[in-house]
């Protein structure tokens, strides 16, 4: 472990549907404690239900925990408000979901610009599409850049949505079964482009998978279980 | 990348999504702005007709029922107004072709050729020569005549003497002109010449001023000056203060109907002022008197009798005087005989005499009255007591050589004349044989016509000291105290039309449902394609967009659809306004009166019209958006892939809605019980709002419904009907507002459209709107005797039998505006009647809409009509529309009127009649209008009771008999229906649109259909993998969604029907049964068809497909 401090620090993150006193409340997750250094990368693991992805969402700022401390990037999620969490996401973390999420009216260059637009006031427009273009240059997309989600192979849309979350030079990746709605050369490669990107751009990268290939590509596995971190072993 | 462009992207690529939204829009967009196009384009025709009717004129003069010298015109011309023309207007009855064709409105215009340069396209070659008459198209019209055809009008020559003054001749003084016609004149060419503001063209008869100045000996003479300014001015609308300070500076006592009398031809001293009016008004009267610190008052009189014991002097004139023509202390119970009277009564100093005379009363109402007298002195038959002079000009005296060739208006007993008495007057004339004071002679002879009837001023002697003292009393003689008033007509077109009724908010109103339905559909289409784009709001939120922003990106794309669907809008608000003037000049004529109406389109109508629907539509899309994206980017990214995860679950409260929807119920039935036996009055509203609870009852329980369906677990297999009912709850929210919008719909076409007027339904009833009257009669002259006495009919040629039952109630009749419904110009001058209130209270005739004051029981409305206020303000009762509409005031209010001696007076409307014959008039007592207008002769319009059996036979009768007097009589149940029709139409209108606004909201009932079924595309096809047909799916839709439509219409039906009960029992409603039927019927019919296409269209292709998809 790095003497520096976590980048990602959960400390007795619980997460709850329903109130607290009611017999019907659902219990995600259980004072999961968690550190992740900057430039890490690491994979969660488990059964579905386990609450992998929430515990994902919880780090991106797209859901909150009902219990707990969560500080990502020095920031701490507890205390934001929803213009904050919105800023946090736009400059600290970039997202992967299992499915591409790329809009279908946009064309491949303009869907990986996308998050300009969550900017009110985006400075940098030309610097961004330069790095779009060179993004997508290496994940091998510079010959489609003009096409549209739907003219897309499944792993092109999938390396077009890694290129996206990667535009505003985000600190943290942030990938959700990234790999789930491909087939096996394309998830490989894709594991291997994000592993890449995680060691050339200094990328802290956290994944959620049920592919134990992908999950051996990174430094760390952790395994989820009925909402308790149950395991870590460093790769 | 930047937003614009992905604005431009979303746009393109759900485009087709889109069309209904941008239907929605071009629709709602087009209504609004072609309403607001009709407006102004009503409007703009009312500023066109007013134009035309006054050509360049901006100020009019008028004397009223006074003469001035027609060189005033030439007098003031260049002083405030470049442009002064003189003219006589008079009304008049027209006939041509045998008096087959009748026109008892016309006015008959003498003009100067300077006239028609007055006209917007100035054509001086209409002028007519003498014999000859230029007709309004209007007229020729109705005259159905043309050039070279001949007619004959009937006029009344203007008399300086009022019809109903004491001593005013018998005699008719009606002439009839026989005319060729030279010119039909075009509106544009004055043809439509008029003081009064309404869309009504009117019947000008224009011929040569002098010749018409010749026909009725009135040489020199006119009532009118036209004043305008110089031909393309673009000066501003004056307010008419100029044009009287010009008067003021050119006025002659001539002009006000006053002349001197040089007192030396009689050997007497001085000068005399008299006037032809024969009655000084207390305006001259004033400035005469204070003209000169010597001045003597006079009021001569003609008195029945004098006599002492049995000793009699019939028929004789006296004079109450100032001194030096009596003595000063001459006491009030004195007289001064002169030598002759005492010698005929063997009267002397220190007897009594008792005098008997006519008191005025009301109309021409005299009242035999006598007051004793002691005989102070008796003088001789010399100067200044023998003198002829004393006598006023009474006109039907001043030339009679003999007592028998007296005319004096009422009846004289010529046996009592004696030889003597024919002597006396062949020698003396009208010398005066007795004097009393001033003072006792004002008290019992003064009248509505004034106090005096000449001012002598004995000291003035020399023509410089009579043009001093002329000069002084002009100082304080204004013209305006005369009723010599100058009338701002431009401004008051003007203002006419500017606060005329509003149709632009009138059709807004109209198509209310039509706006609403549109907007609904526009935000319902919109909403569809927000949430179908679900996983990109969730993928926007989670680079890190906040829910604003993305909400503000929605609605932006929202607005640019508004915007275009706003520019096709815009052609299309062209076409709805033109559709919607088409009908109003034709198929709801009824309601404008004039088919005249043209388009005007107003650019900044139409950019604030588009700007104020723009603004709609975004504030309705943003009320759309507001409850989307309430969800945080990963649920939303999570439902946007699996179908019925945003369905409604959490449905509590089913209970609580169906606790709050009986309580509406219960309210519903005890405020319908409060208006069954309470107050009659509250009753409308009582059901009214009993209607809208139960409205609100029915939504809340069908509410509650869907919420218990939501939540229902059952173990048992449903039955189609029962799986339709929960599937409709599944998207309760969806399903409710499609309810509502039927329901609330259905309601108001149905509430509304029940108020139609039948003027039939107890046309007969005194508390009707015809006020039990058979007929409302209008007469050009007024009729000045009382038809109601055998003398009066039989003046007019009428036999008594022919009147047998027959009771005519008449009003004193000032001209005015047409204040009601039918003018569509705001009235500026409203028409105002007198009449004596006793008649109609005793008769309970009318019922009133609203009472300023609490009124006791047992006591009438119209009696309100006699308690003056303190201050002089005049109680008004009115028509209650029209006191509401066409006059934009509320009981209670003030309305401030010019009387003919020039002063402002108010009237309060104390109470407004409940939908009546009386609409478009000001009803006031009729001692209060003869208080305001002494001179206003006779009665010219009435309300006739005449029994059912013969009404034919006294309508012919009756115009028969009052042919020259213009005496028009129109079916009070006909006139009744003239104005029901008014709102009878607007409410077609109503109806029309409303059921087109449901209609579309019936569209909108397809729109849901089809974005249901979009979203259980593979519920559907597993329906199909477990082996339901397709015939059987395709039942399940339809019964779920005609569901809601049927459930809407009842739900409406039901609760207009509770609030229309009042209306069922009301008299002189008409429920349309078969319009509302049909207009229902159509609506479900619509619906159905809807449902019916979007179920074909949602299933066509194999549900399977769907299946596989997933």
């Amino acid at each position: 472990m790095s003497a520096k401090e976590p980048i990602i620090l959960l400390e007795k993150v619980s997460k709850r549907y329903g109130a607290t006193d009611s017999s019907d409340a659902t219990h995600v997750l259980s004072d999961v404690d968690l550190e992740v250094y900057e430039g890490e990368s690491m994979a969660i693991i488990g059964p579905s239900g386990s609450g992998k992805s929430t515990l994902l969402n919880i780090m991106g700022a797209l859901d909150t925990a009902s219990e707990g401390s969560v500080r990502i990037a020095g920031q701490y999620l507890n205390k934001a408000g929803e213009i904050e969490l919105a800023e946090f996401r736009r400059r600290t973390v970039g997202f992967i979901f299992q499915a591409h999420h790329l809009l279908p009216q946009l064309s491949v260059l303009e869907n990986v610009l996308v998050p300009l637009l969550a900017d009110p006031k985006p400075k940098g427009i030309p610097e961004a599409e330069e790095r779009g273009r060179q993004l997508l240059k290496r994940v091998g997309l510079d010959h489609r850049l003009q096409h549209k989600p739907g003219q897309l192979s499944g792993g092109e849309r999938q390396r077009a949505a890694v290129v996206r979350a990667l535009i505003n030079k985000p600190r943290i990746l942030l990938a959700d079964e990234p790999t789930g709605a491909l087939d096996r050369q394309s998830s490989e490669n894709l594991g291997q482009l994000l592993l890449e990107l995680n060691h050339e751009e200094q990328i802290t990268l956290v994944t959620v998978t049920h592919s134990i290939g992908l999950a051996r590509l990174t430094g760390t596995v952790l395994e989820l279980e009925d909402g308790r971190l149950q395991t870590s072993e460093e790769s | 990348m930047n937003a614009w462009r992905f604005l431009t992207q979303s746009l393109r690529f759900y485009a087709r999504s889109h069309v209904g939204a941008f239907l929605g829009a071009t629709i709602a967009s087009a209504i609004l702005i072609g309403a607001l196009i009709v407006g102004d384009s009503v409007r703009g025709s009312l500023l066109e007709m007013a134009m035309s009717r006054l050509g360049r004129i901006d100020t009019v003069i008028t004397g009223n029922d006074r003469l001035f010298r027609d060189a005033l015109a030439i007098e003031m011309k260049g002083d405030a107004f470049k442009e002064v023309v003189p003219a006589i207007q008079l009304p008049a009855v027209a006939s041509a072709s045998g008096g087959l064709t009748r026109a008892n409105q016309t006015q008959i215009i003498g003009v100067t050729p300077d006239f028609w340069n007055l006209g917007l396209s100035p054509t001086p070659s209409v002028h007519p020569a003498p014999d000859k008459v230029s007709l309004s198209e209007a007229l020729a019209r109705q005259l159905k005549v043309k050039e070279g055809d001949r007619l004959i009008i009937r006029i009344q020559k203007p008399s300086q003497i009022s019809p109903d003054a004491p001593l005013a001749p018998d005699e008719n003084t009606s002439i009839a002109l026989r005319l060729e016609v030279s010119h039909i004149v075009s509106d544009s060419s004055m043809g439509r010449f008029s003081l009064q503001a309404s869309q009504l063209p009117a019947l000008n008869a224009f011929v040569d001023l002098e010749f018409l100045q010749s026909e009725l000996e009135i040489p020199g003479k006119a009532n009118l000056l036209l004043l305008a300014p110089e031909a393309g001015s673009n000066s501003l609308a004056t307010d008419g203060s100029s044009a009287l300070t010009s008067l003021n500076r050119h006025w002659t006592l001539e002009d006000g109907q006053l002349s001197w009398v040089d007192l030396s031809q009689n050997n007497g001293n001085g000068f005399e002022l008299r006037t032809e009016r024969v009655f000084m008004d207390d305006a001259t009267a004033g400035a005469a008197v204070g003209g000169s610190t010597h001045s003597s008052a006079l009021l001569t009189y003609f008195v029945n009798a004098i006599k002492k014991g049995e000793q009699l002097t019939p028929y004789s004139m006296v004079t109450a005087a100032e001194a030096p023509y009596v003595p000063e202390d001459l006491k009030e119970n004195e007289i001064i005989l002169n030598e002759w009277l005492a010698a005929d009564l063997n009267a002397k100093p220190g007897d009594q005499v008792d005098m008997t005379y006519y008191e005025v009363g009301l109309g021409r109402e005299l009242k035999e009255a006598t007051t004793s007298f002691t005989v102070r002195q008796v003088v001789p038959m010399q100067a200044p007591y023998n003198d002829p002079y004393f006598m006023p000009d009474f006109p039907g005296l001043k030339d009679a050589d003999n007592c028998r060739d007296w005319d004096t208006g009422f009846p004289i007993d010529l046996d009592l004349i004696r030889d003597q008495d024919n002597e006396y007057w062949e020698t003396h004339k009208g010398t005066p044989k007795a004097f009393i004071s001033l003072k006792k002679g004002k008290e019992i002879w003064q009248n509505r016509f004034g106090s005096l009837t000449a001012v002598r001023f004995p000291e003035v002697n020399t023509l410089e000291e009579k043009t001093e003292l002329e000069s002084s009393i002009l100082k304080q003689l204004e013209p305006s105290k005369l009723g010599i008033m100058s009338i701002p007509v431009k401004s008051q077109a003007w203002n006419s039309v500017v606060e005329s009724q509003d149709f632009g908010g009138l059709f807004i109103g109209f198509s209310f449902f039509l706006i609403f339905a549109s907007l609904i559909l526009m935000n319902l289409l919109f909403q569809f394609v927000v949430e179908q784009r679900t996983r990109e709001a969730g993928i926007l939120m989670a680079v890190g967009m906040t829910p604003r922003r993305l909400k503000q990106f929605l609605l932006r794309e929202g607005m640019l659809i508004s915007l275009l669907g706003h520019i096709g809008g815009v052609g299309l608000a062209i076409l709805y306004a033109k559709g919607m003037l088409y009908g109003l000049s034709t198929i709801w004529s009824d309601a404008v009166g004039t088919s005249s109406l043209h388009f005007h389109l107003n650019p900044p109508t139409l950019f604030g019209g588009m700007i104020g629907s723009m603004a709609l539509t975004g504030m309705t899309l943003w009320w759309g958006l507001r409850k989307q994206i309430q969800k945080p980017a990963h649920v939303l990214l999570t439902e946007s892939q699996i179908e019925g995860r945003d369905i409604e679950t959490k449905a509590q409260g089913a209970g609580k809605w169906a606790v709050a929807g009986m309580a509406c119920g219960l309210a519903a039935i005890g405020i319908a019980a409060l208006g069954k036996y309470g107050d009659p009055n509250q009753a409308t509203g009582a059901f009214f709002g009993a209607g809208s609870l139960l409205l609100m009852s029915g939504l809340m329980l069908t509410s509650a419904y869907l919420r218990k369906l939501t939540q229902l677990n059952t173990t048992t297999t449903p039955s189609l009907l029962h799986w339709g009912a929960r599937n409709a709850s599944r998207r309760r929210k969806r399903s409710l507002a499609t309810i509502s919008m039927l329901a609330f719909g259905c309601f108001m076409v149905i509430a509304v459209g029940a108020n139609k007027l039948d003027a039939l339904r107890d046309a007969g009833k005194r508390s009707s709107g015809t006020g039990g009257f058979a007929f409302w009669g209008e007469s050009t002259a007024p009729v000045v005797k009382n038809l109601n006495t055998k003398e009066g009919a039989e003046s007019y040629g009428l036999f008594r039998d022919e009147l047998e039952g027959v009771s005519i109630l008449p009003f004193k009749r000032r001209n005015g505006e047409e204040a009601s419904c039918l003018n569509l110009n705001r009235a500026q001058r409203p028409r105002l009647l007198g009449v004596n209130p006793d008649l109609l209270a005793s008769r309970k005739a009318f019922s009133f809409a609203k009472t300023w004051k609490e009124i006791p029981e047992g006591v009438s409305a119209w009696n309100l009509l006699s308690e003056m206020e303190a201050d002089g303000t005049v109680p008004g009762i009115a028509d209650y529309n029209s006191i509401m509409w066409a006059m934009g005031k509320s009981v209670g209010d003030v309305l401030i009127f010019q009387n003919t001696q020039g002063e402002s007076f108010r009237v309060r409307l104390v109470a407004g009649v409940a939908n009546s014959i009386l609409q478009g008039n000001v009803i006031i007592s009729e001692s209060a209008f003869l208080r305001h207008y002494p001179n206003e002769p006779g009665y010219k319009t009435f309300l006739l009771d005449v029994p059912a059996e013969k009404k034919e036979e006294v309508a012919s009768a009756l115009t028969r008999a009052l042919e020259d007097d213009g005496l028009t009589l129109f079916d009070a149940v006909d006139r009744m229906q003239a104005f029901n029709a008014v709102q009878n139409t607007y409410l077609s209108t109503f109806q029309l649109l409303g059921g087109l606004g449901m209609i579309l909201g019936s569209f909108g009932l397809g729109a849901v259909v089809l974005r249901n079924l979009l979203d259980r595309r593979t519920e559907l096809g597993l329906l199909a993998a477990v082996g339901f047909t397709r015939k059987r799916i395709r039942s399940l839709v339809l019964l779920e969604h005609v569901g809601l439509l049927c459930c809407g219409l009842t739900i409406g039906v039901i609760s207009a029907g509770i609030a229309v009960i009042p209306s069922l029992q009301s008299p002189g409603i008409n429920i349309p049964f078969t319009s509302l039927g049909v207009t229902l019927l159509t609506i479900f019919g619509t619906g159905f068809v809807w449902t019916f296409i979007a179920t074909r269209t949602a299933l066509k292709g194999t549900s399977l497909d769907a299946l596989r998809d997933q």
